[in-house]
């Protein structure tokens, strides 16, 4: 009775697992997990006038800057400071000067991310200055500082460091008081997430 | 005393945003000079005296401090003349020029450059006048700048730039005659033809070479920007020499280094009266 009592006690039945649901697949990466809200951005590339400041000005070199807060994970605003260095050319009297312009605007920006990739469209407004008045000069333009109004897109890829990604974008502006012109910025940017 | 606090990572982007706007405002006062746009010169072809004309840059006046540190600089200049307000050290001038043959035919052009100081205005028609003999010679211009004769083919372009260079030799040229007139009045057609800091060895400097007070640098000449200030041009004036039809089109860069042209309706305006050059002998 003793040994019956006790091969009961010693033997166990195999212990299952309750399964309530499919496990769910790991995502790699995982958004969520990069860093979002305040965040800058370096850029560098190049500025093209079009329309009549396009057949005076040659391309130039581009530098900027972008500061923004992501309000939610597909939309952020931002604000946008951009400066390039220009040469004019062709056989106006004032061909070979050399002009520089700033651009401050300030963008929305609207995001949709592929886990690692995204893809972005952004648009603002703001004030670009000529560093002379050669478009006066040229009688393309009255003042040197005007307004200006346009947007572009680009893609982002994040680097899984959680803060940083880089990206392309390309930017189309109309300047409204510059005669008949607009410029394309196109560049490449590093971004920081705090 | 702690103003404010702030997270470093919170604290980053305003230091970057606070850095671009400085190195934006920076950027902006590097390369800000002023264009000036010439009124076109029209040349039928063969005109004598040239078609001329010209641009007048308005200063303002200088402020109450101003004028006091210009009234120590004279006096610690002590080379008897007025360290000028329209200043060669701070204004900066460049012409650049478009000459077009509109005729149907080649043909050859000069530009000729006079201008005019806060003291003293030098017109080369003027000039070429007092020194004609009989009024039957030709005219011999001797402008403070110029082109040089070139040949230009019909509906052709040619564009090119007096730097500035050579308005810093012209201002040199024009202050020499001008202020130091009794030193350089009876050479003045050398003052022109000769640059201001070269000349033969063993011979004496031309232009300001003669003015008292003048230095000459290690291994050359020069102009001791601490002892002599050159007045800049208050008025620069285009004449198109052409044998055939052409227009000239030009524009005057000014690079102001002070913000002393005239362009805030508070201030008021520099006042200028030039006396016209006249060579005393040839």
């Amino acid at each position: 009775m003793a040994a019956l009592a006790t091969s009961w006690l010693l033997s166990s039945a195999p212990a299952r697992a309750q399964v309530t649901s499919e496990p769910t697949a790991a995502i790699f990466p995982d958004p969520a997990k990069f860093a979002h809200g305040l965040y800058s951005e370096g850029e560098a590339g190049m500025l093209w006038f079009f329309g009549k400041a396009g057949y005076e000005v040659m391309p130039g070199f581009a530098i900027g800057a972008r500061f923004g807060y992501d309000v939610f994970r597909f939309f952020a605003l931002q604000a946008h400071f951009l400066g390039s260095t220009h040469e004019t050319r062709g056989d106006s009297v004032v061909s070979g000067q050399l002009l520089q312009s700033y651009q401050a605007t300030v963008e929305g920006k609207l995001t949709y991310r592929f886990t690692q990739l995204s893809i972005f469209a952004e648009g603002g407004l703001g004030a670009a200055r000529m560093s002379s008045n050669l478009f006066y000069a040229l009688g393309y333009a009255r003042y040197r500082t005007g307004f200006t109004a346009g947007g572009g897109a680009g893609v982002d890829w994040h680097s899984l460091s959680r803060h940083f990604s880089v990206g392309l974008r390309g930017d189309y502006y109309w300047l409204r008081d510059v005669s008949g012109s607009q410029d394309l910025i196109a560049t490449a940017y590093l971004r920081y997430t705090f | 005393m702690q103003l404010f606090h702030l997270r470093p990572t919170r604290a980053l982007p305003l230091f970057l945003l606070l850095g671009s706007l400085a190195a934006g405002a920076g950027c902006d006062s590097l390369n800000a000079p002023i264009y000036f746009n010439g009124t076109q010169l029209v040349a039928m072809g063969g005109e004598d005296p040239p078609v001329s004309n010209g641009i007048t840059l308005v200063y303002r006046n200088p402020s109450m401090q101003e004028q006091m540190q210009l009234d120590a600089a004279t006096a610690a200049a002590n080379y008897g003349g007025d360290v000028p307000w329209v200043a060669g050290n701070k204004i900066h001038l460049e012409l650049s020029l478009k000459v077009t043959n509109t005729s149907g035919m080649d043909g050859t052009f000069n530009v000729l450059v006079d201008g005019a100081s806060q003291y003293e205005k030098y017109d080369s028609k003027t000039v070429a006048k007092a020194l004609q003999k009989n009024p039957n010679d030709p005219p011999t211009y001797l402008p403070l700048m110029q082109t040089r004769l070139q040949m230009l083919g019909a509906n052709q372009s040619w564009t090119g730039l007096l730097r500035e260079d050579d308005f810093n030799e012209a201002q040199l040229d024009l202050d020499a005659l001008a202020r130091w007139n009794d030193a350089a009045g009876k050479t003045f057609a050398a003052v022109l033809l000769n640059r201001s800091d070269v000349y033969p060895p063993g011979t004496q400097p031309l232009g300001m070479g003669l003015v008292p007070g003048f230095r000459v640098a290690d291994g050359g000449v020069g102009v001791d920007p601490a002892h002599l200030v050159v007045p800049a041009f208050v008025e620069v004036d285009v004449n198109l020499q052409a044998s055939v039809a052409m227009t000239c089109d030009y524009v005057l860069r000014v690079r102001d280094d002070d913000d002393r042209l005239y362009h805030d309706t508070a201030d008021s305006q520099f006042q200028t009266a030039p006396t016209l050059f006249a060579p005393t002998t040839m």
